[in-house]
This record gives C-alpha cells, sequence and structure tokens, in this order.
C-alpha cells in the first residue's frame, strides 16, 4: 500500500514537471517572440551566434555525417546485391540520408554540443550575476542572450543539415567505391534523378523547427537555472535531454504530416 | 598603495534639497522569510548613504528592488522622480542608464576582455550620453581606477582587487547620477580596501554621484558616509552620521559596531 502511494506520488511529481516544463517553454517563447521583433535589433550577435554555433559545428557534423554515409552503404550493400537491387544504392542512400540521416543526425548532435553549450553558458552567467549585470547596464538579456541565439541556432541548423547531406553523400560514395568501382558523375547522376522535391522540402522545413527547438530549449532552461554551479550542470543535462525528445517527436509530426500528404 | 589619476581627497559632498531616491514603506518577502517590512528612506541629491546591517538582513534585496532587479511586494520607490513601479521594459532601462550598480561579485562578463566590458552599456545606450571616442572613453574610466594596463585582459586573468575595480569602472562608465555598491571591499585585504575605499571617494567627488553603499566594512563606513542606515528587521532602525551611530546607547548598534 506504502510503495502504491509512493509510485503515484513519484508519477504525480513527473507529471507535474513535465507540464511545467512544457508551460515554460510556451511562455518562453511568447516572450522570445514579443522582445525578438522589438528593434533595435541584435545582429551583429545574431552573426556572432551564428559562427559559434553553426561554423565551430562544421567539422563535429561533417566528420559524422562522412561516417554514417560510408556505413549506411557498406551496411546495406551486401543485402541489396543479395536481391539484386545493387543498382539502387545512390538512389537508397540518397533518399535516406536526405529524407531523415542527415537532418536527424545533424539535429542530435547540435542538440548535445549546441543545446548543452547554450544551456551551460546562459547558467552560468545566471549563477554569476551576469545576466542581472545586463539588465541594470540596460539592455535586454531576452533580447541579447535569448532571441539571438535562438535565431541563431534557427538558421544554423538548416545550413549544417545541408552541408551534413552532401558530406553523408560523399561517404556514401566512398562507400560503394571500397567495394565497386563507380564513377563520381554516375553516382551524383543516379543520387539526385532519385530525389524529387517531395522528398527535399518536408526534411528541409522540418529542420528549422528542429533548430527553433534546440535554441529554445537551452536557452529556457539556461536562463531559468538555479541553485548555484549544480544548478547549471542540471540544466545542461535536461536540455539536452529535452532538445533531443522535442526533435524525435518534431521528426515524427513532420513525417506523419507527410504521409498524410501522400508524399511517402 | 596603488595611486590612480584622481585626487583622492576625501570631502563632504553638498547635499541638494532635490530627493535623489525616497522609498515609502518598501515591502518584500521570500515565502514566510519577510526581509523588508516596512522600509523608509530618502537619499538626497549628492548624498552618500551606507546601508549597514547582519549579513543576510535584506541590504542587497534593497538595492536590487531600487534598481527594478526584484520587484517589491509593497510601498513605492521613486527614483530620480520616477515611480519605478509605473515604468515599462523600456523606461526602466532608460532609467537603469542613469544608475550605476556595481555587484559583490564585480559580475564582469566572462567571455569578453576587460575592453569589451566597459564597451558593452556603451554601444547598448540608445540615447548616446557619451559622445566622442569611445576607446578614449573607456581608456580614461580604467585610468581612474589605475588599470589602464588591463584594458585586454581577461576577467579570470584579474585578481580580486583588479575585478572590483574593473566593476567600478563598468559601473560608472555611462557617468551614472546614482550609484549603488554592493559590498565594494568585502573578500579583499585591508590595503586593496583601502585603495578601493580612496577609489570611491575620488570617483564621488569627481562626478558628483549620489550613492549607496551596502557594507561591513565600518572604516569605509567611517570615510564615505554623509549617513548611515542601520537596517533591522525589515526597517531602517537607526539612522546617522557616522559619530551618532557609535555613540548610539542602543544595545543592537553598540554590538555591531564592537564597541
Amino acid at each position: 500500500m506504502a510503495s502504491a502511494q509512493k509510485i503515484k506520488t513519484v508519477f504525480s511529481k513527473t507529471l507535474d514537471d513535465f507540464f511545467y516544463g512544457i508551460a515554460e517553454l510556451a511562455q518562453f517563447s511568447v516572450n522570445v517572440f514579443k522582445e525578438g521583433i522589438k528593434p533595435p535589433y541584435e545582429f551583429k550577435e545574431v552573426l556572432n551566434q551564428c559562427y559559434e554555433i553553426g561554423i565551430k559545428s562544421f567539422v563535429l557534423v561533417g566528420v559524422t555525417a562522412f561516417i554514417l554515409g560510408l556505413v549506411l552503404v557498406m551496411q546495406s550493400r551486401p543485402t541489396m546485391i543479395e536481391f539484386g537491387a545493387g543498382s539502387y544504392l545512390p538512389a537508397m542512400s540518397s533518399i535516406s540520408i536526405v529524407r531523415e540521416i542527415g537532418p536527424l543526425v545533424t539535429a542530435l548532435i547540435c542538440a548535445g554540443k549546441i543545446g548543452s553549450g547554450i544551456s551551460a553558458e546562459l547558467g552560468s552567467m545566471k549563477v554569476t550575476e551576469q545576466i542581472d549585470a545586463m539588465e541594470v547596464s540596460g539592455t535586454n538579456p531576452f533580447k541579447y542572450l535569448v532571441a539571438t541565439r535562438i535565431l541563431a541556432t534557427t538558421i544554423m541548423i538548416p545550413v549544417l543539415t545541408v552541408y551534413a547531406d552532401f558530406i553523408s553523400l560523399i561517404g556514401a560514395f566512398t562507400g560503394s567505391n571500397i567495394k565497386d568501382d563507380v564513377n563520381i558523375h554516375f553516382y551524383f547522376n543516379r543520387v539526385f534523378e532519385a530525389l524529387h522535391y517531395t522528398d527535399v522540402i518536408p526534411s528541409f522545413t522540418k529542420t528549422f523547427f528542429f533548430g527553433f527547438t534546440i535554441g529554445l530549449v537551452g536557452c529556457t532552461k539556461g536562463y531559468n537555472s538555479k541553485k548555484g554551479t549544480e544548478g547549471v550542470g542540471k540544466a545542461a543535462n535536461i536540455s539536452v535531454v529535452m532538445s533531443m525528445v522535442g526533435v524525435i517527436i518534431i521528426d515524427m509530426v513532420v513525417t506523419q504530416i507527410t504521409s498524410m500528404l501522400g508524399y511517402l | 598603495m596603488m595611486k590612480t589619476e584622481l585626487d583622492i581627497i576625501p570631502e563632504t559632498v553638498t547635499v541638494a534639497s532635490q530627493p535623489a531616491i525616497e522609498i515609502e514603506h518598501l515591502q518584500k518577502s521570500f515565502g514566510s522569510n519577510v526581509v523588508l517590512r516596512d522600509f523608509n528612506l530618502t537619499i538626497q541629491n549628492g548624498e552618500n548613504v551606507v546601508v549597514m546591517g547582519k549579513s543576510g538582513i535584506g541590504k542587497t534585496i534593497l538595492i536590487k528592488c531600487i534598481i527594478g532587479l526584484i520587484k517589491p511586494d509593497g510601498g513605492t520607490l521613486h527614483v530620480l522622480g520616477q515611480d519605478i513601479s509605473k515604468l515599462d521594459h523600456r523606461e526602466l532601462d532608460e532609467l537603469r542608464m542613469r544608475i550605476g550598480f556595481v555587484f559583490q561579485s564585480s559580475a564582469l562578463y566572462d567571455s569578453m576582455t576587460v575592453r569589451q566590458n566597459l564597451e558593452f552599456p556603451l554601444r547598448h545606450d540608445r540615447h548616446k550620453r557619451i559622445t566622442g571616442n569611445i576607446e578614449a572613453h573607456i581608456r580614461e574610466a580604467l585610468r581612474n581606477v589605475g588599470l589602464e594596463h588591463a584594458i585586454d585582459l581577461m576577467p579570470s586573468e584579474l585578481s580580486g582587487g583588479m575585478r572590483k575595480r574593473i566593476g567600478i569602472a563598468r559601473g560608472l562608465i555611462l557617468n551614472p547620477e546614482i550609484v549603488l555598491y554592493d559590498e565594494p571591499t568585502t573578500g579583499l585585504d585591508p590595503i586593496t580596501s583601502e585603495e578601493i575605499t580612496q577609489l570611491i571617494l575620488g570617483l564621488q567627488k569627481k562626478y558628483k554621484t549620489t550613492s549607496i553603499i551596502i557594507t561591513h566594512d565600518i572604516d569605509l563606513a567611517r570615510e564615505a558616509a554623509n549617513r548611515i542606515v542601520f537596517l533591522m528587521n525589515g526597517i531602517a532602525y537607526k539612522q546617522g552620521t557616522y559619530d551618532e551611530l557609535i555613540n548610539n546607547t542602543d544595545l543592537e548598534i553598540k554590538h555591531f559596531f564592537k564597541r
């Protein structure tokens, strides 16, 4: 009886935390839009954040994307040859990469690297009173710190995804060439022939939502972190988990919508 | 002892008639913890008021209410003639540009150099109060605190005393009319504390600011205060000049000043 009560309490608290988290995110995103659209605009800081968030992630995203493309082809090739579909390898890899692997893997990597970074940075600024210092100097920290970072992730995740798709396709081409001798022109011809705008547009569109979610969660958790350095660590941790779950849920919703529209 | 550019001679500040800060019946609680119960205080232009009291009594809460970082539960708070509670975000930002705030922890932006820390308020001042060469103004602010050589250092490369000085320079960079100091000498050795005290006095003399200084440092209070306010039980328990308080017969005051 006591353990049932305990489970009920834990379940109730988890549910409370979940809805509190959703409400916190909703309120934060309303404030971001409210403050972000008011001038003056912090273009310089947006560019700075695009560099910090996007350009500095190019190596990590590139290496991961290349390996994923390579491994995808190496793993799929024996089965496809067995079914006599070896010639469909470029088409299979391009559709898999552009529709799903490129956007999802880029977003998950960025949720880990960028989401935790934003959260830890804002959390540290919060506990060391740097955000208060910004506020008392007449600068709106919401506009300067939060809106700029969310805009930067919303811009840079799609850019990183396009880059990851391209590198991943090169990885896939390299994977095809390990066992076969495939001409690069022939390979990429088959890749682009297989792609349709219904593959590209939904997968590109969802990356903006991925970017927005990663930025929003990272900023919300960092900005609202409490209880000193322990709170900063927790905020970074929670922001990674929530961003990843958010990205996967968005991916599922977009896939469902695309399917309902008859594009799958 | 490190000398700065300022001519450091403590002197009595001329007190004008218009109040810079008027606080009436200020209340602030955190849950069941009542921090400010019925706090009243009027500070005239050019006056230097030192707020003293035990740790955790609500001194920092008081100055955070004055600058609008914490919203009071009740009472009225007029700063430079404006009712803080009636200001929107933009108006509050405008008012904050006329007030300098020196944090206990200095709160320097740790991803920026000293130059960028001082440049930040100047770049974000919509009214461009400081005209002319920003670099020259930053260098002057650093010369005032004797740290022009530290202009390209990161906050992590500075000592505690240097961070306090840079914090003061940043707080004063927009030539504010009011400066709020939160324990400017806490955690420093006696020599550096004395240097910071003389620095504050010199800057007050040079820029004719109104100040509230939160401190436990009796030497600083003696040298800087036109008036000392003793905060206890959420009210301005006693106030007067240093001599008046040091000779006060109230047990709490006597105990605090360790006579």
